[in-house]
């Protein structure tokens, strides 16, 4: 059934990656992302590369999962490496055949990229989706965004509306399946016939969804002001965030490594030009 | 005696978007003592629910035009209350309704739960305490952190409940709660109702239309095209089996063959209503006439 | 010619850490030309059952006959098992969608490719047969009463005029009067047309009111099946399968601890008191 999908990617368990408060995951995350572009020499490369596979490691996420996770963006992995091999133009000439000519720059700027892209994306998602539920993720957001609301940013409203959205995907999921089944029995063909026939088969389906979307909201805003809710203020939390010692320990790490990351960048030698000759 | 609800010449007509208006209730006079269980009875469009709603502010003069008056805890609900008030008022009101997966707010059970404290701006020490109560009241211990979409409709009927307890209201209104839960459900949800009127502490009114989720009320009222049509215990009630079958509305079946041995003039006592009564009464009746 | 489950087994969501078994080699037969109540726990498989008899669920394992035909041996018919077996889901009004009711009746017979007259003369009889007005009609779907928007669902099904008829649940949240209704009109429609209509439903009331023949389903398999005196001829075991039985079910099972002893199982009030009648009128209800 639908409502078997896991939302979003969360895989539980009990790793010292999960443990960590998603406040402190989302700065790490946003630490390490700064860290990635800043990042110019092979040192620092190599650093967040290393960092990047122990925080892998530390998660006990399998490796099939991040490779999964990688396929979509595989495309533009390769395309941007390939572009990077075969157009530029500057270094050594280190390959010229036909029409490819291949310099040393090029491969040197492929890599970087490579690593670039490989570390953004299996950080953020061994950090923030794969090892971080997503009502603990709005919560951190909310967390994180907290001082926001001084400034009349409706920052409890938007964490209630995501929170809600979470609790009533399953839901509708369910609903969407149901109401397939049903129209199918009534002769609505998917997946046959022109493109005009399939937009009017789906419209079967996405009016009657809108209608029990919106008689979902009104019920549920008839049963939340009987329980007493009037917005964010005065409000107390069952679950109150904490933010211990480790999870301070884990962002003064990630900022250790963007400091290592911006010092290495000043090393001298760069082992890559040594490499590739230059 | 201690009227939680005081309903006086109670007349309401919902308005429609064109402004034009469609009676509901006329002229309702009743009083819900505190600490009773009443069932409310009736058909669809009788008016039932419009009651519900009226009580509890849901339906305002915004939606309708209303005569008469509505007095809970002590205060006039059809009158002109500030907004702390008709907050303070709908805090002490629970309502339970008849969709499940719409009351359901949070995420995790023990979120639901705690949504209406959290509200009301409980500490979180209290919260917690609250909810694992609650979940006990409604027999749901062990689901804290269970996702509501994975429960069964009469598990989250019974979270919907624990929720609405869990902001200790004096009174609660279950409207159609069972209407869409099978019969294991079903009967969760009437003993859930049974424990919290043994406890004695919370005014229950019950509105469906289910005549054997009557008979252990305390008191039953049946509504009839927006009036009062009966008044009374489910005794007096389900006898008038004629009365009742005048606005197609089902009695007991055992109710209903007592009936039919007293018309042919077998049976000259009183209706039973339940199950142990009948068989008594029926063994009675046949070892009278064997003599 | 019935519909036959042989050795059916069907599984949710398998391979994942949902997996669950909602039929295991079921064996089955629903017979033509009357009502068969089918009835379970929740989770019995019973909606699971009703979309293997139109085909939108393919068996695991086994066959599902209809007309003694192999209705997955051929995928180019599958649109026709939906017209064969016509199933109306529960809660069936949350599937109207057209502007009008009438066209939303109209739906199912002009995806059949229908010629207009005789999806016209299909429309006007299976709103008939529903008892929905002219009135009622041309108004939108989301502007006519609950108990009207259900039935309207349930003629959309009948205008296909199926061979089978499967609902589930169709009186679920309706009050004792819409209930009846509903009830008494597919007894009506059966009835008339000789088709073979199978209800699924909670309540063992409807039942033994309304069906001719009743299955009752447990965890992955049938625990009976048969006429309702047979199937209520076991009060106790239909109890502790989760199962309501009708109030002066249990009367007379009460009634009979006590020493007055009944003939034949009782599930209708008119029975009871056709009994108690014959006791008291002297003839042979031995009372010890």
């Amino acid at each position: 059934m639908i409502r078997d999908i896991t939302l979003g990617q969360y895989f539980p368990g009990n790793s010292p990656i999960h443990k960590i408060d998603a406040r402190a995951k989302i700065i790490m995350t946003l630490i390490l992302i700064v860290a990635v572009f800043v990042a110019s020499s092979g040192f620092s490369f190599a650093l967040l590369f290393i960092v990047s596979a122990t925080v892998f490691l530390m998660s006990r996420i399998s490796f099939k999962t991040l490779v999964k996770g990688l396929k979509p963006i595989v495309f533009v992995l390769i395309f941007t490496t390939l572009f990077q091999i075969f157009f530029t133009r500057t270094g050594t000439l280190l390959v010229d055949w036909w029409i490819i000519k291949i310099y040393s720059n090029g491969i040197i700027y492929a890599i970087k990229m490579f690593v670039r892209i490989i570390v953004l994306i299996s950080t953020t998602s061994v950090l923030v989706s794969y090892t971080t539920s997503p009502i603990v993720l709005t919560d951190g957001i909310e967390g994180l965004m907290t001082p926001l609301a001084k400034i009349k940013v409706p920052v409890h409203d938007f964490a209630l509306v995501m929170s809600i959205a979470l609790r009533f995907i399953p839901t509708l999921l369910e609903e969407t399946e149901k109401i397939m089944s049903a129209q199918k029995a009534r002769g609505t063909d998917f997946s046959t016939g022109s493109l005009m026939k399939r937009a009017r088969a789906l419209l079967a389906v996405f009016v009657p969804l809108l209608a029990s979307a919106v008689r979902h909201a009104f019920e549920l805003a008839d049963a939340m002001i009987c329980r007493g809710y009037r917005g964010g203020k005065g409000r107390t939390k069952l679950n109150k965030m904490k933010f211990r010692f480790f999870d301070f320990i884990w962002l003064l790490l990630s900022a250790a490594v963007l400091a290592g990351v911006i010092l290495l960048n000043y090393v001298p030698i760069d082992p890559l030009n040594m490499i590739f000759g230059q | 005696m201690d009227n939680i609800i005081e309903i006086k010449n109670l007349s309401f007509s919902y308005k429609d978007s064109e402004g034009n208006l469609h009676p509901a209730l006329h002229d309702i006079n009743l009083n819900f003592e505190r600490g009773t269980y009443t069932a409310v009875l009736g058909h669809n469009g009788s008016g039932k629910s419009t009651l519900a709603k009226l009580i509890n502010m849901v339906l305002t003069r915004e939606d309708g035009e209303i005569d008469g008056s509505i007095t809970v805890c002590g205060k006039e609900v059809t009158g002109d209350l500030t907004d702390d008030e008709a907050y303070d008022i709908q805090c002490r009101i629970g309502m339970v309704h008849q969709n499940p997966d719409n009351q359901i707010v949070a995420t995790t059970v023990e979120e639901d739960i705690a949504f209406g404290p959290e509200n009301l701006g409980t500490d979180p020490v209290e919260i917690r305490k609250t909810v694992t109560e609650m979940l006990k009241a409604v027999g749901m211990e062990g689901h804290e952190k269970s996702a509501p979409h994975r429960l069964s409709g009469g598990q989250k009927q019974r979270i919907a409940v624990a929720g609405v307890l869990a902001m200790h209201p004096e009174c609660i209104i279950f409207d159609e709660s069972t209407a869409m839960l099978d019969p294991q459900g079903r009967e969760a949800i009437m003993n859930t109702i049974e424990n919290l009127h043994k406890k004695g502490d919370v005014t229950i009114i019950t509105i469906t239309h289910y005549m054997n989720e009557a008979t252990d009320a305390d008191r039953v009222i049946v509504l009839n095209h927006g009036e009062v049509f009966m008044d009374g215990t489910p005794e007096e009630i389900f006898t008038q089996v004629d009365k009742l079958h005048s606005v197609s509305l089902d009695v007991p079946q055992v109710t209903e063959l007592f009936y039919k041995l007293r018309q042919a003039g077998k049976y000259d006592g009183e209706l039973p209503l339940h199950t142990e009564e009948g068989a008594a009464a029926l063994k009675e009746l046949i070892t009278r006439t064997r003599g | 010619m019935p519909i036959i489950f042989e050795n059916v087994s069907y599984t949710y969501g398998a391979n994942t850490p949902f997996e669950h078994k909602a039929l295991d080699k079921l064996n089955l037969i629903i017979n033509d030309n009357e009502i068969t109540g089918l009835i379970g726990q929740t989770g019995s498989g019973k909606s699971t059952i009703a979309q293997l008899c139109n085909g939108l669920y393919k068996p695991d394992e086994g066959t599902v006959y209809v007309d003694g035909v192999d209705i997955n041996a051929d995928k180019k018919k599958k649109k026709e098992n939906f017209f064969k077996v016509g199933l109306v889901f529960q809660y069936p009004e949350y599937q109207l969608f057209e502007d009008t009711v009438e066209h939303d009746i109209a739906y199912g017979p002009k995806n059949m490719g229908l010629p207009e007259d005789e999806i016209k003369r299909r429309v006007t009889d299976a709103a008939a047969f529903v008892g929905l007005d002219a009135h009622s009609l041309v108004k939108s779907p989301f502007d006519i009463s609950g108990g009207q928007r259900r039935r309207a669902a349930i003629a959309g099904i009948i205008a296909m005029e199926p061979k089978y008829l499967i609902l589930d649940e169709p009186a679920a949240g309706l009050d004792p009067m819409g209930r009846d209704d509903i009830l008494s009109k597919l007894k009506e429609y059966q009835r008339k047309t000789g088709i073979s209509v199978v209800i699924i439903s909670h309540s063992m009331e409807d039942m033994a009111k309304y069906c001719d023949r009743i299955i009752v389903l447990r965890q992955n398999g049938i625990y009976k099946c048969g006429s309702k005196a047979e199937i209520f001829s076991d009060p106790t075991a239909l109890r502790e399968m989760g199962l309501s039985v009708p109030q002066i079910t249990k009367m007379v099972y009460c009634a009979e601890q006590l020493g007055v002893s009944f003939e034949r199982p009782i599930y209708t009030v008119d029975a009871a008191f056709e009994d108690v009648m014959k006791m008291l009128d002297g003839g042979d209800g031995n009372d010890t």
